[in-house]
């Protein structure tokens, strides 16, 4: 996996070193030593002396412009503390912030102050949770960022740098290989930290400034030519730190500088209270933080930057009549590679501790508000366009369907105009036929009743007139004739007459209106009157109308 | 400078916001809007299509077929009421008629009848009615065939009396027949659609 590489700068009041990092791995490193005692002078002028010198430092390791650099430093106004509190999570994180805010020496809400969750407790009712809080004065903060700026780099964390020694510490006192009786002691450069553990539990924990820098100071006050006004060199410091993690503290007749032939004893002098005050403060550790306080039951384990220097554990051991030794974990020194301390901080990084100034920090958050605001506009964009494109393909989708249904449609409205045309047209010729129908009504078929009635007379029947109407009561016929008279009575030919057109199928009734006698060929006669309801039936138009829808 | 930045952010924000209510207000929205107009409007040929479908399986005819029969109906009805209806041609079928079977016409006496007087209520069909009373002379079968073409072929014709008699005299085979005929005809074609009625003249309002 790629890995971006960064800067990891380490400022203390006796050196400044740039790293180049990739992951948790120290890649190339460059440093200078620096004078302590123009410390406070640097901090008064904004760190710019310092600036050509991050500047060559920066240009030895080859570092990018604009590239991202974690800053640890050793401000004169940083306060870390590790805070344990019988609480998890945000409470311990609260707890912490509360006791952070009691122990600043400048109001807590308006510098840059923050808190990190170390480690909990292996057991304990209930286990302590340890958290790291730490905090500097927001100038001091704005000064380092300032300076990181202008040399061009990209500040993304500020923190303490006591505060990856108490991490150091605290992680290897909470670790399996931590016996109960041992007693940790962390040697830093500036500050140095006792700790103690057992269990996977933290019994105590004590940070103090006072690290190797002290006895790196008398050694080059030793070493520099007495007389000489000018400060030592960065290369005399250079050697003595050499020296001190090589030779470690001189035997009193040992000869430190066969140039000069000076020997320990002018040295032990500067050192033996630096030496004296680890004693001191250790021993105040143990029996103030310690269940027991009996040194001989208690093994010192040193680590640390300085855990390695030579004939310090033996010194340690005698003033403090413990048995001492030197961690597996204490590095080792190498010349000209990169400090023990900014190693430590590059491979064991601690989450969420940063002391960036608030403006920056301000600035920060605003620029990712920023970034998120602008990617949610860009999301709500890509959004807008795909909910976009996706109607505007279910349209397209939805009208070519209604493309392709639009031809039966138009059959459908063609049908419905013809079936339209078809009912109108159904409901004229309906009321028309029915119209029809009513003025017709029923007649007769005249001329076959007309034919029927001659047929059926006989040559003793003569008809004088025939009349046919349509009256109120349906067709009917008006004979009006003479018969002769028959031989006997049953024998009339007017009775067969009325018989014969009574059977006729177009008759409905026959009826003699009036009979009067008279003489016919001089034969005696009966003249007649017949009145014939006829059958009606409707006239063909109507008849056809019948039988169809 | 933090408030700067909150204000330069909260800017930032509400242009962005603006920009994308906008978006969505003016172009998705009305797409929105497009798409389910589109929607209704396929939804409603699908709709239009399955009712028609149904219909059809339920419909014994189609509608052509159905308006073809009816007009052939409609065109036979209008042909019988010209026949009967046009007083002219009428004249000429019945002169033309007794001629071909042999009868004289004695007298052809039409009389013109009001169309509203054969109307049925409720019903938009207007009939006209011409009577005629024709005195006819012939031998009786020539007289019965000319009753006979009265009655099935000159359109809607309708014999409303009949009186025949033996004509008096040297010629005992003739009869006189004295018919009394109605002709109707229907006022309008079926053929022509239905006037539409007449809208309202437009009423002037004065301004105010």
């Amino acid at each position: 996996m790629l890995r971006s590489s960064y800067l990891c700068i380490e400022l203390s009041p006796t050196r400044l070193e740039v790293a180049v990092a990739s992951g948790r791995r120290v890649e190339r490193s460059a440093a200078m030593e620096l004078d302590s005692t123009e410390w406070e002078a640097y901090w008064a002028d904004g760190l710019m002396p310092l600036d050509s010198t991050l500047a060559a430092l920066l240009k030895r390791v080859h570092a990018r412009k604009g590239m991202r650099a974690d800053l640890f430093h050793d401000g004169p106004d940083t306060v870390t503390l590790l805070v344990s509190c019988p609480v998890t999570g945000d409470a311990a994180l609260r707890a912490a912030r509360l006791q952070l805010a009691e122990a600043l020496p400048y109001p807590g809400t308006c510098n840059p102050a923050c808190c990190s969750i170390l480690s909990r407790d292996r057991s304990g009712d209930p286990p302590r949770t340890h958290v790291l809080a730490a905090a500097d004065r927001d100038d001091r903060a704005q000064t380092l960022y300032g300076w990181l700026v202008r040399a061009g780099c990209r500040p993304n964390v500020i923190a303490p740098m006591e505060a990856t020694l108490i991490a150091s510490a605290a992680r290897a006192a909470l670790a399996d290989g931590c016996g109960e009786n041992d007693v940790l002691i962390f040697l830093g450069e500036r500050q140095t930290v006792i700790a103690a553990g057992s269990g996977g539990n933290l019994r105590c924990l004590r940070s103090f400034d006072l690290g190797c820098d002290l006895l790196l100071e008398a050694l080059v006050r030793a070493l520099h030519p007495p007389g000489h006004a000018a400060p030592p060199t960065p290369g005399e410091r250079e050697r003595a730190r050499e020296f001190l993690h090589t030779r470690g503290i001189p035997e009193r007749d040992e000869i430190i500088d066969p140039s000069s032939g000076m020997r320990g004893s002018a040295v032990l002098p500067l050192l033996q209270p630096i030496i004296q005050r680890y004693v001191v403060e250790t021993r105040q550790t143990i029996r103030f933080g310690m269940s027991h306080s009996d040194l001989s039951r208690v093994r010192l384990v040193l680590s640390g930057p300085g855990g390695r220097i030579p004939r310090l554990l033996e010194l340690l051991s005698n003033h403090l009549d413990a048995q001492t030794i030197v961690s597996d974990d204490a590095p080792k020194f190498e010349a000209g590679a990169c400090a023990a301390s900014l190693r430590e901080c590059v491979e064991h990084p601690i989450n969420n501790l940063n002391l960036l100034p608030r403006s920056a920090e301000a600035r920060r958050v605003a620029g990712v508000l920023a970034g998120g605001v602008r990617a949610g506009a860009l999301a709500a964009g890509v959004l807008l366009a795909a909910d976009g494109a996706r109607i505007a393909n279910e349209r397209a989708k939805v009208e070519r369907m209604i493309q392709a249904n639009a031809p039966i449609i138009e059959n459908i409205e063609m049908e419905a105009q013809i079936e339209q045309r078809a009912n109108e047209l159904a409901a004229r010729l309906a009321d028309a036929e029915a119209s029809l129908a009513a003025t017709l009504g029923e007649y007769p078929d005249w001329v076959a009743t007309l034919r029927q009635v001659a047929a059926v007379a006989s040559d003793d029947v003569r008809l004088l007139e025939v009349t046919g109407d349509v009256g109120r009561d349906g067709p009917a016929l008006t004979i009006r004739g003479i018969a002769r008279a028959g031989a006997s009575e049953g024998q009339e030919p007017l009775s067969r007459y009325l018989e014969a057109l009574a059977a006729s199928p177009l008759t409905h009734s026959v009826q003699l209106a009036s009979t009067r006698n008279t003489v016919m060929d001089d034969a005696p006669a009966r003249s007649f009157v017949l009145r014939a309801q006829l059958h009606g039936m409707p006239h063909p138009i109507v008849l056809a109308r019948e039988g169809k829808p | 400078m933090r408030r700067l930045i909150l204000r330069r952010l909260a800017v930032e924000t509400l242009v962005v916001g603006a920009v994308i209510a906008g978006g969505w207000f003016g172009l998705l929205k009305p797409l929105e809007a497009r798409l389910a107009t589109a929607n209704a409007r396929q939804r409603s040929q699908e709709t239009r299509i399955e009712a028609a479908r149904q219909e059809e399986a339920t419909r014994t005819a189609s509608p052509e077929v159905r308006l073809r029969e009816l007009t052939a109906r409609a065109t036979e009805v209008d042909r019988q009421s010209r026949a009967s209806g046009d007083p002219a041609t009428l004249y000429d079928t019945l002169t033309g008629a007794a001629a071909s079977h042999g009868v004289r016409i004695d007298r052809l006496d039409p009389k013109r009848r009001a169309t509203s007087a054969n109307r049925r209520p409720g019903s938009k069909t207007e009939i006209e009615a011409v009577e005629y009373t024709i005195i006819a002379i012939g031998a009786f079968d020539a007289v019965s065939r000319f009753v006979s073409q009265l009655e099935h072929e000159i359109g809607l014709t309708r014999i409303t009396a009949i009186r025949m008699a033996p004509r008096p005299g040297d010629s005992p085979e003739e009869v006189t027949a004295t018919i009394e005929t109605s002709h109707y005809r229907l006022v309008r074609s079926l053929l022509e659609p239905d006037p539409k009625p007449a809208s309202p003249a437009p009423t002037k309002r004065g301004n105010k």
